[in-house]
């Protein structure tokens, strides 16, 4: 989901820790924890994680710019992936020509014919509009091992850094797999309770660490409720999960009740847990307020959601890389 | 509404920057700054009807909000500044030899952003502490910083690079859908209220969470709720002075109109929302022939020129309202300003001259900060 939808949910989660509230509305700031630990995974992820692993560069050469010299880069690390039995990453690199010029291609994995196709496409600039539509060309590889890919749309490099993949081999083929340092370590409870002790022992409070494990937790079960879910017990567990296939993690609707509903639950919260402290009654009448803010449209959003999605049917492992690649784009504003 | 002209017409970017602006710029490096100016009108058309739609209810739910709130802006700002800073994504690092240097190249641009803020905060430490203005201009002390770090800067780019507008296309009419529209909106609303509401929190900040909050692959959107934001941010604040029974000054305008007049009838309230709403309703009329003659007179103009003589007017301006020391100011915050452009971080960052210094004031620490710093 979207980084305001994490982060205001670990601010929502915090506000359900007892205490916080009354020494929030006392001038204690431990609340913005829960914000910050609600956006931690991503943050882990994006400008940690992504940086320290271990992968093939395929660096395509502006000078000599073929993409059957891709497409077989790309189909020697499938086969390599195969034949070791060992799960290989790939980096594909953009093309930059220019201070304001890059060559854009496009990858797609042709798992009928187990082929990597490799399309180079015009020179575009930031904003990426085409500045030259020549020297187009299109290159096929093929594969020796079985590619098992379920994503159905191409990946395109251009003035963001190109799509990362794992080749992970499995008994029916070669599975491909984006983003294979995304919700991994960084989206796991175990994390998590680590961190919250941690934090509990640095704050010399047990409040602190309830705010940090709940704010992170919050982030990991949200990204749950997607096609594509996350390693929740690394290192116990050793892969993604699937996830609850409630919602497409990119789309507006969904980030917009979770913003929605965090907002209205902190209020909620804020209301209720500072009257004390302000020598007040609550202001908020719990089923009016809860009705009315939160049930009802959560209905009417959820009503329309599955309206629009009742033609969506999607394969759950095409949903699931639909996801990851709404994740990236996340990251690219 | 019709301040969309020119925050789009005459704002173009570099094209090397197009990837850190906003939707709005980069479409008028795409010929489409008709089509934006329109799509955000059509954004503050809708912010007046959620105002207009509001307004009955606005004075309840404004007194409840205050009361339930007021013990906990402190830390809503601090969280604002840290969902601001944190949001950040690196824009490269994916070359280099080793893993430490595609690392250090990513947080290269993050460290920027990060120092843009806290220099930034530290000029806005100083100038609150140690105002460089003089007595009989005092209550201009920030302009100096605000017009160094964000629009010098923006003029000094464009003539340095040789940005250079193409002709815009004047289309018969505008691509939207109607659930495009009501997100745009929806998330408009809330950030402009948000800002509108809050003290210290601006109409960029309250634009740039609703940005956050709509579907950003879809830049329709984005533009209108910026539209949506931008309007309920001014006119809302001036709204909330006139609510019976609360005042609330929020914003510039209602600051100044403060300090004379005091509003206090539901009579007065309801003027003023019917005056928005016209006022709205005729904006949105003038803005469209406002955006084809804008087009057509912006095309016989050389932008360099444009820039230079916008870049004059502003230091004229400054020297006569805050004299020689307020361009003293104004030179290093224009340096801070500039570090966004260089390093492709967010020139929201600069921000920091005013969130820093009142988030440290709000936590209590500010005085010790500055009595650290030699500043009290």
């Amino acid at each position: 989901m979207k980084g305001i939808s994490h982060f205001l949910a670990g601010v929502a989660a915090a506000t359900f820790v007892p205490g916080v509230v009354e020494s929030a509305a006392q001038g204690s700031y431990l609340i913005v924890l829960g914000g910050f630990f609600g956006l931690l995974p991503d943050t882990l992820d994006f400008k940690f994680a992504r940086y320290f692993e271990h992968h093939i560069n395929i660096d395509p050469d502006p000078a000599n710019l073929d993409p059957q010299i891709i497409a077989n880069a790309v189909a020697v690390e499938i086969d390599r992936a195969a034949e070791t039995q060992r799960a290989v990453r790939v980096q594909l690199h953009n093309i930059p020509l220019g201070p304001n010029r890059w060559r854009q291609y496009r990858i797609r994995f042709d798992a009928e014919r187990n082929e990597v196709v490799i399309t180079i496409g015009p020179i575009v600039n930031a904003a990426l509009a085409p500045l030259d539509e020549s020297g187009q060309r299109v290159a096929r590889a093929k594969t020796k091992a079985k590619i098992d890919y379920t994503y159905d749309g191409e990946m395109t490099a251009d003035i963001w850094n190109g799509p990362s993949f794992a080749f992970v081999p499995k008994a029916h083929g070669v599975e491909v797999q984006f983003l294979p340092w995304h919700r991994a370590w960084s989206h796991s409870f175990t994390l998590a309770a680590l961190l919250g002790l941690i934090t509990g022992v640095l704050f010399g409070s047990l409040q602190a660490g309830l705010v940090a494990f709940l704010g992170m937790s919050a982030h990991v079960v949200e990204d749950q409720l997607g096609y594509l879910g996350s390693n929740l017990f690394w290192p116990i567990t050793k892969g993604r999960s699937a996830g609850a296939r409630l919602l497409h993690s990119g789309d507006a609707i969904p980030n917009f009740l979770a913003v929605w509903t965090a907002l209205a639950l902190i209020l909620f919260n804020l209301d209720r847990f500072s009257a004390p402290v302000q020598n007040r009654d609550p202001l908020l009448t719990p089923w009016v307020y809860l009705g009315t803010t939160l049930i009802m449209p959560a209905l009417i959003l959820i009503g329309v959601y599955a309206w629009e999605r009742r033609k969506d049917h999607v394969r759950r492992e095409v949903a699931q890389q639909a996801d990851i690649v709404a994740e990236l784009k996340e990251t690219e504003v | 509404m019709l301040s969309v002209i020119p925050s789009i017409y005459l704002a173009a970017p570099d094209e090397t920057s197009a990837f850190i602006v906003l939707p709005g710029q980069k479409w008028l490096l795409e010929r489409r700054g008709y089509e934006a100016a329109i799509l955000t009108g059509i954004g503050s058309l809708c912010g007046v009807i959620v105002l207009v739609l509001l307004s009955p209810f606005l004075t309840e739910v404004a007194r409840t909000l205050r009361i339930i709130l007021s013990p906990h802006f402190g830390w809503i700002l601090a969280t604002v500044t840290l969902f601001m800073l944190m949001s950040e994504w690196p824009k490269g690092g994916d070359r280099g030899p080793t893993n430490w240097a595609r690392f250090r190249a990513a947080w290269s641009q993050l460290a920027a952003g990060l120092l843009t803020f806290f220099l930034s905060g530290l000029l806005g430490l100083i100038l609150m502490y140690r105002s460089f203005a003089p007595v009989p201009v005092a209550f201009v002390n920030l302009l100096p910083a605000f017009i160094g770090l964000f629009a010098i800067p923006m003029v000094l780019t464009n003539l340095i690079m040789g940005t250079r507008v193409p002709l815009q296309h004047v289309g018969g009419s505008i691509d939207v859908s109607p659930a495009l529209l009501l997100r745009g909106t929806f998330a408009g609303s809330l950030g402009g209220l948000f800002a509108a509401f809050f003290p210290v929190v601006t109409g960029g900040i309250g634009s740039f969470l609703a940005g956050h909050a709509t579907a950003q692959r879809d830049e329709r959107t984005f533009i209108i709720s910026q539209g949506t934001s931008k309007l309920v941010y001014y006119a809302g604040g001036l709204l909330l002075f006139f609510l019976p029974g609360l005042q609330l000054a929020r914003g510039g305008l209602a600051s100044m109109v403060s300090t004379i007049y005091t509003p206090g009838t539901p009579q007065l309230y309801y003027t003023a929302v019917a005056a928005l709403a016209v006022s709205g309703a005729v904006s949105f009329l003038l803005l469209i022939p406002y955006a084809r003659f804008s087009v057509r007179f912006l095309a016989r103009l050389d932008y360099r020129t444009v820039n230079l003589g916008t870049l004059i007017v502003i230091v004229a301006l400054l020297l006569l309202t805050t004299g020689l020391s307020g361009l003293l100011i104004a030179i290093p915050a224009t340096a801070i300003g500039l570090i966004p452009s260089f390093y492709g971080t967010r020139r929201m960052n600069c921000l920091g001259v005013l969130l820093l210094p009142i988030t440290l004031n709000m936590a209590g620490v500010g005085p010790d900060i500055a009595r650290l710093l030699g500043l009290a």
